[in-house]
């Protein structure tokens, strides 16, 4: 078996289908407008809200160039021990208050013309669960730790916001992650609500284009302002009020639309 | 050939088990009583005097926050049972925590840790929730564990500390390394010496009062059964140690709220039907050790009530009404009640007497023990 595996990468080696270099990437966005941790950005939500970001960062894992014919090919991720190992890469603009940006996954294909991308918004299962303490990076990065969820934040974006007409200003957190999660004996675990969305961009050439997160869009129905006290979508189920609007923009939850939050620039 | 056969044996059970789990560690001393069964450790975690001292610096030690001013041993006090007499504790940003903190007394035994959270099986991952949770935030060290690992690898002491303990370790001052020692020492605190472990386990029949005596027949009597979840070495239903074959988890709804006449429980204390999302897991909590329980108040898991006559009047009314209010309902009409739980009657007499038994379980050498107390205090004095 091993021969046959060691056989196979010599074959790929020698040139029977070349392999080529990707880097693909990544943007934030909010609407037509750049973000920046910490730095003010007006107009967001169902209030109109300005919002500063304190945290934006995510996980993608399970990455895949689309050939023209629909074909779907998956991106061998570098594993440079930072910010992509195991077929899982961290994207990152501001981290724990602080400009820290990272906006490129690279890795290898074979060479061929592609048209389109796939790839999961979060950690696959199999490495979602396990001793972070002694995980490889970027999966030992505590900001993205959700140890009480026996897990990762996939996707984490907090602000601060207030009402234009300067009421006070409060939080407005999402965490998305599994939940829901169960295990019969500490080992493998079973999530109900694994919340892990495949995004799927087509006009995508990694050549010429960014995918970009909207952050306009992941809040579009969102009321930044509603508590003084600071609103938390912590991906809990009965937290609707709170989850549905950035939920539904990814494409989650009963009755799920296509995502909006993610496109091709 | 022997060891390689036990070595063989050991990986197989390890695996078996779910990987670094419940193994039984021969060369650590127990401070335990010879009746008592030894506890389980993870098989990467091995027991060792030099990892409990170390881990005893790092549960005082307030550098583990973000401002300073947070030790695990805040929240956790010796003598209040390594609880909190305050109903809930206050993280670093002042967020209050849902949760009244637990007790921490024989929790090597526990197979399960937390209030309500089927998964939090190991404590080594559980210390991971108060230091970098932000749901509430406690210590809150999200994002800071460079500085707090450069301030450990700054510190001579720690140096030493760190080298005695993981002396084979690669990377020697780490996350892996800071939680395994405050795990170790946690497995540490033990208690079996309250006057009930000596009336009971000692032959010292004047060890308790005789009220004390009588309180225990009404706790392991067939009419009130308080030991029916709070049985065993450990007064819990949740227990794991070398002489059994499987760990037992439980977790139970006392019905201390009905909202709703739905068997609702306060949205931010649902128990663990916030993790399982089963609407039948709801208000299921895990049953505590009631050792030391006297020193340990307020009691239940949002420390909503306030002394032990009142914990049995709960439970003799078979579930606890609230009149008014947004919580109102009367919890013993719960249509998620435990089965267990029917209520039953009980003198004024009765209920001191069982008072004076959950009293003999306080184990005094425990909350005065000085290898479990603060060593920055004893170095400033």
């Amino acid at each position: 078996m091993k021969r046959v595996s060691f056989l196979a990468a010599a074959l790929l080696l020698l040139g029977a289908t070349p392999a080529e270099r990707v880097g693909l990437r990544f943007a934030v966005s909010a609407g037509s407008a750049p973000v920046a941790c910490q730095a003010k950005i007006p107009g967001l939500g169902t209030t109109r809200a300005t919002i500063v970001p304190q945290d934006l960062r995510f996980y993608v894992s399970e990455v895949k160039l689309v050939r023209s014919d629909g074909t779907e090919v998956p991106v061998a991720l570098d594993d440079d021990r930072a910010w992509q190992a195991k077929g899982v890469a961290l994207l990152s603009w501001c981290a724990d208050g602080k400009s820290d940006v990272h906006d490129v996954v690279t890795g290898t294909v074979p060479a061929g013309t592609y048209r389109g991308v796939r790839f999961a918004l979060g950690v696959p299962d199999a490495l979602n669960h396990a001793d972070a303490t002694i995980a490889e990076a970027p999966l030992n990065v505590t900001g993205m730790y959700w140890s009480w969820r026996s897990g990762y934040k996939f996707l984490r974006f907090d602000v601060r916001s207030s009402r234009e007409n300067g009421a006070s200003p409060s939080t407005w957190l999402v965490h998305l992650g599994s939940t829901g999660c169960t295990t019969a004996s500490g080992g493998a675990y079973d999530c109900r609500h694994p919340n892990r969305p495949t995004i799927a961009l087509r006009n995508y050439d990694w050549h010429a284009n960014a995918i970009v997160l909207d952050v306009a869009q992941l809040v579009a129905k969102a009321d930044l302002t509603a508590h003084s006290g600071g609103t938390e979508c912590m991906s809990d189920p009965s937290d609707d009020a709170e989850c549905a609007p950035p939920f539904a923009a990814l494409g989650l939850g009963a009755g799920a639309t296509p995502q909006s939050v993610f496109h091709v620039r | 050939m022997r060891g390689l056969l036990a070595f063989a044996f050991a990986a197989i059970a390890a695996l078996v088990l779910g990987g670094a789990r419940a193994h039984a560690d021969d060369t650590y001393r127990w401070n335990i009583p010879s009746v008592i069964p030894a506890p389980l450790v993870p098989a990467d975690n091995a027991m060792t005097e030099a990892k409990v001292n170390l881990g005893r610096f790092l549960f005082y030690d307030k550098r583990l926050s973000a401002n300073g001013t947070i030790s695990c041993a805040s929240c956790h006090r010796q003598a209040y049972a390594f609880s909190d007499p305050r109903v809930v504790p206050v993280g670093v940003t002042g967020q209050k925590h849902p949760r009244h903190a637990m007790r921490l007394v024989n929790v090597a035994y526990l197979p399960v840790l937390t209030w309500a959270n089927p998964n939090q099986r190991a404590l080594e991952s559980q210390a991971l929730v108060p230091m970098f949770g932000e749901h509430p935030v406690e210590m809150g060290l999200g994002g800071r564990e460079k500085q707090m690992l450069a301030m450990l690898k700054a510190d001579v002491r720690y140096q030493r500390l760190f080298a005695e303990a993981f002396p084979d370790q690669y990377d020697q001052i780490s996350l892996a390394t800071v939680t395994r020692a405050i795990s170790s020492f946690e497995r540490a605190l033990l208690s079996f010496d309250s006057p009930y472990d000596q009336y009971r386990y000692g032959h010292h029949p004047d060890a308790i009062s005789a009220a004390a005596k009588r309180g225990e027949g009404l706790f392991f009597g067939e009419r009130i059964d308080c030991a029916h979840c709070h049985g065993g070495i450990n007064f819990t239903d949740n227990i794991a140690h070398v002489r059994l074959r499987a760990p037992e988890i439980a977790f139970h709804n006392t019905a201390l709220y009905n909202i709703g006449g739905t068997g609702a429980y306060p949205h931010d204390n649902r128990g663990i039907e916030e993790i399982t999302e089963n609407p039948a897991d709801m208000g299921k909590f895990r049953t505590p050790s009631l050792r030391n329980i006297a020193a340990g108040g307020p009691f239940m898991h949002d420390g909503s009530v306030k002394s032990l006559e009142e914990a049995i009047d709960h439970y003799a009314a078979g579930g606890r009404t609230i009149a008014a209010g947004p919580y109102a309902g009367d919890g013993s009409k719960s249509p998620l009640r435990d089965t267990q739980l029917r209520g039953f009657k009980i003198t004024p007499q009765e209920r001191s007497d069982l008072v004076a038994f959950l009293q003999s379980l306080t184990d005094d050498k425990f909350l005065h023990d000085p290898r479990f107390s603060d060593p920055f205090a004893a170095e400033a004095k």
